[in-house]
């Protein structure tokens, strides 16, 4: 039990750190990202990878198991997760160059599309980087010798929660209006003087970030990684995480990750497995999450915890905010 | 230089399938502005119909056109049910776009669920009998894919340029208030055109099962990164312009494989999407129409 405590805790500190990036991006900023699962693995390959060459036991080494090219670098702990996501946001800032211009938004959302699929089938195939379609496995988790650890727990929850102080930090600050208004009124930012790509591209290296991240707070514990770890259907997971919880709210995000994360995809490992149909749970589990988002974006849009509608801005202080600065100047006092 | 003709043949046949999947995808988009991530459905869903005829002692052929009426009606269905209650919920082009993701993945779970994972062929007699035509050598059944898909584009053409309702389709798609204006029932109209795209779709995937001789529920995902990039490359809801973008992404595909490596060969395919977005974002042929409001 507390075997299964300790997991759940940190497949959910993994999940909710992997929706709040999302959330910046989809909920707040309104940018579509059908590739966002892939900044999630880059993470997870790159923090695996580090600690495997660290730490590379005899027994991986027997498998056969290649990676980065024979490349042996190791990274002690907390360093592979932080250069999981430095280079997932450095990826993030390369892409979002192209991706994050100001092209139809739908077009942009299938470019990710596209984006995931070559990624996919280049990491599937070119076995010397990340071990193709096999993956990374017997990755050693820190802090622990073997068992999931209370000590391994603990850097999860503060990671976390440092997560959950940027994401309350950028939605509260004035370039969360930014990017509210980016995603509400782009014309109107655009007409403002700011840049709408920059606002963009912003939130899509730092939402991305977090996914790696996430990717590589989840590959440390699970000791493993294979590309069917994060197949395209798997991104729904997340979506509707953060439609079910609320999109554009933290709360909703942190509340749809234990509903959705944890308690259905978790929660269905509870059920009695039925050997004569192994595959009928989790195919039916797709359709049940498939249903819950499409109910979702149809009677509750806003998700269980909405988000928390502008507040109206007092004070007239140069840098503050948009709206203050033009009812400023136009002499307006709300 | 024979292999490049043999390619040439190859790609021509791919060619076939992959235009039809990608006409349904740009109809689809054309009379309705959503970008369909469930379109490779469609492929999927006209396999498993065909399939599940057979499973009743239904022959192919007659088995293949009710699965295609069949797909085209649960196209009218997705329509009528699905996206037409949400767009007049107010739900903006975003969040369809996460329901239609949400849709492939609800409908190839059911798939699983009633069919069971395991993949599946549909064959003829001697389909897989090769045929020399000049320097090309194509089997019985790449013969027919490419016979059925031009009779399929010569029937779609027909239908959309010389009937009272492919005019009305072709005036929903230019300017949709003009139309109803002018006394066209927009939802009808809306049905049919799906009902056609669900079709095409369906013979596309029927045709692709039969010439690569094996299905399973994931048949038509794996598509996608074939026929989105043709429809793109042509201009989104440009019919003529998709076929010619399929052409292009077969030979692409093929070339490609020959050069590199088969496995890599989606990676030309999605090369071609990313460089006409980059470059051209309204596709090669045309225009888009005025740019949708982004929320």
């Amino acid at each position: 039990m507390e075997y299964y405590i300790i997991t759940l805790a940190i497949i959910f500190c993994s999940d909710a750190v992997f929706a709040l990036g999302l959330n910046l991006q989809y909920g707040l900023c309104g940018i579509m990202n059908f590739g966002y699962i892939f900044f999630y693995a880059l993470g997870a390959y790159v923090a695996g990878a580090a600690a495997l060459g660290s730490q590379h036991t005899a027994l991986a080494h027997s498998t056969g198991e290649q990676f980065l090219f024979g490349l042996n670098v190791g990274l002690p702990y907390p360093v592979n997760v932080l250069a999981a996501a430095v280079i997932g946001s450095a990826a993030a800032s390369l892409v979002g160059l192209t991706l994050m211009r100001s092209l139809r938004a739908d077009f942009a959302a299938l470019m990710s599309v596209a984006l995931f699929l070559v990624a996919y089938g280049v990491i599937g195939n070119l076995t010397p980087l990340f071990n193709g379609y096999l993956g990374l496995s017997l990755i050693p988790t820190p802090l622990s010798s073997g068992e999931p650890s209370w000590g391994y727990l603990a850097c999860c929850v503060i990671i976390l929660i440092l997560v959950v102080v940027i994401a309350v930090g950028i939605t509260t600050s004035p370039m969360g209006r930014r990017m509210r208004a980016v995603r509400d009124r782009p014309d109107v930012v655009q007409s403002l003087g700011k840049s709408v790509f920059r606002t963009r591209w912003t939130v899509f290296v730092v939402g991305n970030g977090m996914a790696a991240l996430a990717g590589a707070m989840a590959v440390l514990f699970l000791t493993g990684f294979s590309p069917s770890a994060w197949a395209f259907a798997e991104t729904l997971n997340v979506y509707t995480a953060v439609i079910v919880g609320g999109s554009g709210s933290n709360l909703g995000t942190l509340l749809g990750t234990l509903l959705v994360g944890v308690g259905v995809v978790q929660g269905v490992l509870f059920l009695p497995p039925d050997n004569s149909v192994p595959y009928l749970i989790p195919s039916l589990q797709w359709v049940v999450l498939g249903l819950v988002t499409i109910a979702f974006i149809a009677f509750r849009p806003k998700g269980l915890v909405p988000e928390r509608p502008p507040r109206r801005v007092m004070v007239d202080r140069p840098g503050r905010s948009i709206v203050a600065r033009i009812q400023g100047k136009l002499g307006a006092r709300p | 230089m024979n292999l490049f003709i043999a390619a040439l043949g190859f790609s021509l046949a791919s060619a076939a399938v992959i235009g039809l999947a990608a006409v349904s995808f740009t109809l689809q988009f054309a009379v309705s502005d959503i970008i369909n991530l469930a379109a490779g459905e469609f492929l999927t869903l006209g396999a498993y119909l065909t399939y599940a005829a057979r499973l009743i002692h239904i022959p192919l052929w007659p088995g293949a056109l009710l699965a295609i009426l069949v797909a085209g009606v649960l196209g009218v269905a997705v329509n009528h049910f699905c996206f037409r209650p949400l767009a007049r919920r107010g739900v903006g082009p975003f969040s369809l776009m996460v329901v239609t993701f949400a849709l492939s993945i609800i409908i190839q779970n059911m798939l699983v669920v009633i069919f069971g994972p395991s993949s599946f062929t549909l064959q003829f007699g001697g389909s897989t009998r090769a045929i020399a035509l000049g320097a090309f050598v194509l089997t019985t059944a790449q013969l027919i894919t490419i016979a059925v898909a031009v009779f399929a584009f010569a029937a779609t053409w027909i239908v959309l340029h010389r009937t009272t309702f492919g005019i009305s389709v072709r005036a929903v798609v230019n300017s949709p208030s003009l139309a109803r204006a002018s006394g066209i029932h927009l939802e009808r109209i809306s049905d049919g055109a799906w009902f056609l795209a669900a079709a095409l779709g369906a013979v596309a995937g029927i045709a692709l099962t039969v010439s690569t001789s094996s299905a399973d529920s994931q048949l038509g995902y794996n598509y996608l990164l074939y026929f989105m990039p043709a429809a793109f490359f042509g201009g989104m809801g440009k019919i003529t312009g998709a076929v010619i973008g399929a052409a292009l992404v077969a030979f692409a595909t093929t070339v490609g494989s020959l050069a590199i490596g088969s496995q890599y060969e989606n990676v030309f395919a999605l090369g071609i999407l990313v460089v006409v977005i980059l470059i051209k974002p309204d596709g090669l042929m045309g225009t888009i129409r005025a740019p949708q409001v982004e929320h």
